[in-house]
């Protein structure tokens, strides 16, 4: 069996990162399941695991005037409480697994994990959150669409951990969350889809849209978002087929046990249309 | 007395919310080894060779070789060997067993365990009959010669998985030269008579005992007949304790599950639009064996006209062998799939005729006096009409459907109409069967029900104690009823068919009556024997005659709405109006009610399995997707008295009833939402889409 440490303090956790490469463990939903074995035996890690989990000084929900910082053990039923969560994100929580696993499972877990399903990485992407990546010797910032750098893999080193996230202050006009997981509960998305725009004197000022469970990573193009800029809603209208071939070339779904690239490239379709018939 | 139906406490509760209630996994003896399974990883080869690695000592291989009897599983239809002795025929097939202490261990043995293969050609498509039925009543011919129009349709349903929380498993020991398994099983006595041949054993050595049972939904019928062969040939190769409790996934890969069908329906039609005869001809995939399969497509091909009497029927059918895993028994036994079939089919013929479904299906509902699909005779009073009245009025199934049949309307509310045969097919109660039930009264003046027939959730332990609590007019503390074991309790037959109050029951009940009427003080032991009304006749050989000596009736009605964005459906709401003679437990009941509704709908528009190239897709919960309760909406059911003279204060059977009629419901509504024909289950939002493109 590998070594399993439960860290006392953030101080402990990097400084053990520094010696050896850890597995690390957040609220483990991702990772029990991932490592299971048969019954009455022990989980198989291949690495060492540092549990986390009870980090207290990593448990925070923190309001500034131009940011919100999330400490990356604070959990998703936590996040829930706070008024100062933006709704997006909120939205995509509730739909997230189930009550029992919300109860343990972070944000951060979600990102390390990396998994081009993950529910709350796609409003995370329409928000500009940043991640927070500490070591012994530093931290970086790193913008949440250069902290995925392939399929399930992260700009995350062996050093480091996630110890914030980092959401940008925002007052959207109106956001659309959906997942598509086709159960109520417990499902993993077969398309999940984040949009949020704001509007000044008539023109759109702000337009984002991020989509799930269709390429490596989730899919923000602020190229196309830049041509929505400065126009009318009319305007606007009138490019949206235009818009969506633009999004559909930089999507790659696959066809697997859960769905197929058809349903998958109909529904996100449908979805930016759908979106954009919002504007307003 | 108080009225039978008043809901009493379920007097397993407190065990089972306390967690105090022993399934079989929470047994555990002392020298205890674990069996785990080899397992083929092709569909259909020539076993060459096995290559193991270094075996430690006391790790045991168990294969054909140990079999001291027959190696067949004794089933129904005794074609599936217990360990291959050349040939796999599915990827997921037990090949032999390896038995140690250390579980670990085991794994990496298995791991590095390499089978070589004279690969041979699988078959996946359906072209192999193994078994062929066909029946008629009337003159089909006739009536299509005489047809101005034909409609014809084909309908396919998929598989279907039971999705017990608890998956299979035994424990067994071996004592004295004696055999001893606790299991999670419906039908003790399926096992125990499936060891004995196994095992060249006599009766007084082999000793079935069940566990707690958590969930089985007929999965837990014929399967464990396998399992438990192939632990009772180690324990008697290795004489010490072993326990065998299958994984998740190989649970889902291995285990049976319900068969996927093709149904080609047609009808002639008349000059006036009316049915003369329908012909139906239905496909289902046995997989790799036919076990229960041939049963199953009798029960299929009996429902051909559901809750329908048409004149001339022509019924014919077929299990195909396939290398896909087997499949086998699951709540409803065949009649989901035909029943699915043929009430879309009448819906589609009346609308192809541009006549109201609901005027026109009445016109073909059965009634008592008619005559069944097979020639029997409905004899007992049919209370549909009143049924249907009902179910149209809490629904308020009219007024939606004016509503939701409007173009841009993307809600639907879909009704089903269905009966189910309680019991065994045909005269399977008598020549299978032929259930012997025991009361016994201790010198304490407690009465013990000795029966096989085993609680898997259903509540049959709270409904038999209180039906012989009522008829002794006892305290229900004074009935005893312990979880059954072979060597105390008759052959009752398996937990299976909606049987158990029943028929069961209905013998419970009458050895009750005897136990009152010559009530002496003290032990008293009084038995009763399964007798075959004189009036079923059943003829095996063309299938003609009384196939079940009583039915029960029901009518879903399910509400949806379909999103136009993602094509997901939402089950708004769901009605129920059942005829199951008599609840013997109203909250019982309602409990079977909601889960099978849930189930059946789920089987209509969610739960998908496919295999590749006989490898199934879906292996866990992430990915055969069942619904949570946050799926499952608000649902009303009413339980209409209509009480059946054979059974227990009038009861029939309730388990499957609740499950046949929920996928023709929720097609139909989805249908009425999309406002395209449905043909195929499970409608899921990728088959939606497609529709919905035909624009």
């Amino acid at each position: 069996m590998v070594e399993q440490i439960i860290v006392k303090s953030v101080e402990e956790a990097l400084s053990r990162l520094s010696e050896r490469k850890y597995i690390i463990y957040a609220g483990g939903t991702d990772l029990i399941v991932q490592n299971r074995t048969v019954s009455e035996a022990p989980i198989p890690f291949k690495n060492p695991v540092l549990y986390c989990a009870n980090l207290k000084e990593l448990k925070y929900v923190k309001e500034g005037d131009d940011y919100l910082y999330i400490g990356a053990m604070t959990t998703l039923s936590e996040l829930l409480t706070y008024e100062s969560v933006p709704k997006l994100l909120k939205e995509a929580i509730e739909q997230m697994a189930s009550p029992a696993i919300r109860n343990i499972a972070t944000l951060a877990g979600n990102l390390g994990n990396a998994s081009p399903a993950g529910d709350s990485l796609v409003p995370l992407y329409t928000l500009n959150a940043l991640i927070k990546c500490q070591s012994v010797k530093a931290s970086r910032l790193i913008p949440i669409q250069d902290f995925f750098v392939g399929l399930k893999k992260t700009a995350l080193t062996d050093s480091e951990m996630i110890t914030e996230i980092i959401i940008p202050k925002n007052r959207f006009k109106s956001t659309m969350y959906r997942k598509v997981g086709t159960r109520k509960a417990d499902a993993l998305s077969k398309v999940s889809f984040a949009g949020a725009y704001s509007i000044v004197h008539d023109k759109i000022c702000d337009f984002r849209i991020s989509i799930g469970a269709v390429n490596v990573t989730v899919v923000r193009r602020f190229d196309i978002e830049a041509k929505l800029i400065g126009k009318t809603i009319e305007q606007a209208q009138k490019m949206k087929n235009q818009i969506i071939s633009l999004y559909l070339s930089s999507i790659k779904p696959i066809n697997d046990q859960r769905s197929n690239i058809e349903y998958r490239t109909q529904v996100t379709k449908n979805l930016i249309s759908a979106f954009m018939d919002t504007l307003d | 007395m108080a009225d039978i139906s008043k809901s009493i406490e379920k007097v397993d509760l407190y065990e089972k919310t306390s967690g105090e209630a022993k399934y079989v996994s929470d047994f555990s003896y002392d020298d205890m080894l674990y069996a785990r399974t080899l397992r083929s990883t092709v569909a259909k080869a020539k076993i060459k060779g096995i290559r193991f690695p270094n075996l430690p000592e006391d790790v045991h291989i168990v294969d054909y070789k140990d079999i001291p009897g027959k190696n067949v599983v004794k089933i129904i239809f005794d074609d599936q060997e217990i360990f291959p002795t050349e040939v796999v025929t599915y990827i997921g097939q037990p090949i032999l067993l390896v038995v140690g202490k250390n579980k670990e261990l085991l794994e990496e043995i298995i791991h590095n365990t390499i089978v070589d293969y004279e690969l041979m050609t699988p078959i996946f498509d359906w072209v192999s009959s193994a078994v062929h039925y066909h029946f008629q009543k009337g003159k089909p011919e006739e009536a299509f010669q005489k047809a101005t129009k034909i409609i014809e349709y084909v309908y396919d349903t998929s598989y279907q998985e039971q999705a017990y929380i608890e998956p299979q498993g035994f424990i067994g020991t071996y004592e004295e030269g004696k055999v001893t398994l606790i299991g999670s099983i419906q039908c003790p006595y399926y096992v125990k008579n499936a060891l004995l041949q196994a095992l060249d054993s006599k009766g007084d050595e082999v000793r079935v005992i069940q566990a707690t049972v958590g969930g089985a939904f007929g999965g837990k019928e014929e399967f464990p007949s396998l399992m438990a062969c192939q632990l009772a040939v180690a324990l008697k190769k290795i004489k010490k304790p072993i326990k065998m409790i299958y994984e998740r996934e190989e649970d889902m890969i291995s285990t049976t599950k319900r068969h996927p069908s093709k149904s080609k329906m047609s009808a002639a039609i008349g000059e006036n639009g009316e049915i003369l005869a329908i012909k139906s001809n239905i496909g289902i995939d046995g997989g790799a064996n036919i076990g229960l399969s041939g049963v199953v497509l009798s029960r299929a091909m009996i429902a051909t006209t559901g809750a329908y009497t048409i004149e001339n029927i022509d019924s014919s059918g077929d299990v195909f062998l396939t290398n896909t895993v087997p499949n086998g028994a699951f709540r409803g036994f065949g009649a989901p799939q035909m029943l699915f079939a043929i009430d879309l089919f009448i819906e589609h013929i009346a609308k192809d005729l541009g006549i109201d479904p609901l005027e026109y299906r009445l016109k073909y509902l059965a009634k008592q006096g008619d005559p069944t699909s097979t020639n029997g005779l409905f004899r007992d009073p049919i209370i549909m009409p009143e049924m249907i009245k009902k179910a149209l009025e809490i629904s308020k199934f009219k007024e939606k459907a004016k509503i939701f049949s409007r173009p841009n309307v993307s809600k639907g509310i879909g009704m089903s109409w269905f009966l189910h045969g309680c019991g065994f097919t045909g005269s399977g109660e008598s020549t299978h069967i032929n259930a012997l039930v025991k009361l016994h009264k201790t010198k304490e003046e407690n009465v013990e029900i000795l029966i096989a027939a085993v609680d898997m959730g259903q509540g049959v332990r709270t409904t038999m104690r209180k039906l012989v609590a009522s008829l002794l007019e006892i305290p229900i503390e004074k009935v005893i009823y312990d979880l059954p074991d072979t060597d105390k309790v008759p052959d009752s037959g398996p937990t299976v068919a909606s049987r158990t109050m029943m028929i069961v029951g209905g013998l419970v009940a009458r050895c009750a009556k005897k136990m009152k009427d010559s009530w002496i003080p003290g032990e008293m032991l009084l038995e009763e024997r399964y007798l075959q009304p004189s009036y079923i006749k059943w003829d095996e050989a063309t299938m003609t005659g009384d196939a079940y000596p009583a039915y029960s009736w029901g009518v879903n009605v399910v509400e949806v709405s379909v999103d136009k964005t993602t094509y997901e459906v939402s089950v708004n709401e769901i009605w129920s109006v059942y005829d199951l003679g008599k609840a013997i437990d109203e909250r019982i009941v309602i409990g079977q009610a909601d889960g099978g509704i849930v189930q059946g709908v789920a089987y209509g528009y969610l739960e998908v399995m496919n295999h590749s190239n006989g490898k199934l897709l879906q292996k866990n919960f992430t990915d055969y997707i069942i619904p949570t309760s946050m799926d499952a909406p608000k649902m009303t059911t009413v339980i209409m008295d209509n009480p059946y003279p054979l059974g227990p204060y009038g009861a029939k059977g309730v388990g499957e009833l609740t499950l046949v009629g929920g996928a023709p419901a929720v097609a139909k509504a989805i249908e009425m939402a999309i406002g395209k024909k449905v043909f195929s289950i499970p409608v899921t939002p990728e088959k939606i889409m497609e529709l919905m493109k035909h624009e």
